[in-house]
């Protein structure tokens, strides 16, 4: 089993992983937790019991929208994206990117002391 | 370790089951662990054990329980009190209801009516005892108490009483509408034009109580005719209309009364102990109402207009002292009837809620 993140590294990005997933794909509670183990190779862990109210914050901030259905006799809540929570993933993403490598120029080492990294540094692509 | 159904039961302690946004979180949590225990079995882990480790992978109850509170506090309430819920569903208008009948109740019907009464009854009192030896005194006293002791039948400030009577009748309509609403969830088949009649009887009896109950009026108006006779009584026209329309919307609140439960009835409901207390205090209701419209001056008055002796002023104490019983027990019904029948919404709403909402 792969090393799971610690909880301290997962905290600022909960949010930005559940927008991008939900973006995606129309899940509930449960199958979410799943599809982010998956898609993380099992790392991705967060309380499982936090979620919910983390799903009712994005949705009161109308990033999420919940649909009811039926199914096998009982009413299932899942939740998606909205427009104005593709916006804000978006927002987050470059947020995100912009902070990873401020974070990698700063932890990468550098054999030359003298050419040490600045924020404008041209980035690498991906 | 607490077994593992308290640690579920720890972690929703502080959020009811009979609202909108609490059966929401009580049934994403319970569809979670049943998802996840479903997992784990087919996976071939027992029972107990999935459970056991189910509940140990949403986490820990002490962590989770305020920051459930927390989401279901915000889910519900705007700004941390406005009850979206309430809102929504028509609770906060059946509140409103209640509390504007109340404040009828007490400034329209129970302050004026016992003010009246009492300055009425110290009235004839003196009229009857010292003053009568002398008709000129005693005509002289009568008109200085009316202008003082019961102030409420003079024009200019009659205004003063009756915005409360039209805050009670207003109060009465929101109850009623509000109230038939809750009905409605318990699965009862009303339709549009059900529900626009059962706010034409709650309209016809915030009207009757609005026009024909005014304690201080009658009060007043029965003392000038016994004592003065030739004085100009502004009150006595239109009392014969006003007792028939009151008649009416008594016997419309009850058939309307029966008409509902009936319904319920017929439409397989369940509930029975609900109809009845329901019933039960449609029926205060419209009792006290039928109290309150119909008080024994009026009569007086009517057989008055016939017959100026027809009340002897030995009997103006009995007369004044039995419609002063009447009001305060009607006001007395009136109130435990909107509280009893306030209690039956809110049963309802549960019910309705326990269903699934």
């Amino acid at each position: 089993m792969a090393e799971r993140f610690p909880p301290e590294l997962l905290k600022g990005t909960t949010d930005l992983v559940v927008l991008a997933v939900l973006a995606r794909e129309r899940l509930h509670g449960y199958a979410l937790i799943q599809r982010l183990r998956e898609s993380s190779g099992d790392r991705f862990r967060i309380n499982e019991g936090s979620l919910y109210p983390l799903l009712h914050r994005l949705e009161r901030a109308k990033w999420l929208r919940a649909r009811e259905q039926e199914a096998g006799g009982r009413v299932r809540k899942s939740y998606e994206t909205t427009a104005a929570g593709k916006k804000e993933l978006a927002r987050r993403t470059r947020e995100w990117e912009a902070f990873r490598d401020a974070v990698q120029d700063l932890v990468a080492p550098h054999p030359d002391s003298s050419e040490r990294p600045s924020g404008n540094r041209e980035r690498s692509p991906r | 370790m607490k077994p593992v159904l308290q640690r579920i039961d720890a972690i929703l302690a502080r959020i009811p089951a009979d609202s909108r946004s609490g059966r929401k979180i009580h049934g994403e949590m319970v569809d979670h662990l049943g998802d996840a225990v479903a997992a784990r079995v087919a996976e071939g882990e027992a029972y107990e054990a999935a459970l056991e480790h189910a509940v140990d992978d949403f986490g820990p109850a002490d962590e989770l329980e305020p920051a459930y509170y927390r989401d279901y506090v915000r889910s519900r309430y705007l700004l941390g009190f406005v009850d979206r819920e309430a809102f929504g569903d028509g609770r906060l208008l059946r509140s409103l209801g209640i509390t504007l009948l109340l404040l009828g109740v007490l400034c329209y019907q129970v302050l004026p009516t016992v003010a009246a009464h009492a300055g009425s009854m110290a009235l004839v009192h003196a009229l009857l005892t010292s003053a009568l030896q002398d008709p000129g005194s005693a005509r002289g006293l009568m008109e200085t108490a009316v202008e003082q002791t019961l102030p409420f039948e003079l024009d200019p400030r009659l205004g003063a009483v009756r915005p409360w009577g039209v805050v009670m009748g207003v109060g009465l309509l929101l109850f009623v509408v509000a109230g038939a609403r809750s009905l409605r969830r318990l699965r009862m088949s009303v339709s549009g034009a059900e529900l626009l009649l059962l706010g034409l009887l709650g309209a016809g009896g915030a009207v009757s109580l609005l026009t024909t109950v005014d304690p201080s009026r009658y009060a007043l108006a029965f003392i000038a005719g016994v004592f003065l006779p030739v004085a100009d009584d502004p009150a006595r026209d239109g009392l014969e209309a006003q007792g028939v329309f009151a008649w009416w919307t008594s016997v419309a609140v009850v058939a309307g009364g029966v008409w509902i439960w009936f319904r319920a009835w017929r439409a397989g409901v369940a509930d029975t102990f609900l109809l009845r207390q329901g019933a039960f205090w449609l029926l205060v209701l419209a009792l006290s109402i039928h109290w309150m419209s119909h008080p024994l001056l009026r009569d007086g008055l009517l057989r008055m207009a016939e017959d100026p002796d027809a009340i002897p002023p030995a009997q103006i104490h009995g007369l004044l002292t039995g419609d002063l019983t009447r009001f305060v027990a009607g006001s007395v019904g009136l109130v435990a009837a909107t509280l009893g029948l306030g209690r039956v919404f809110a049963a309802a709403d549960r019910v309705f809620l326990a269903r699934g909402g």
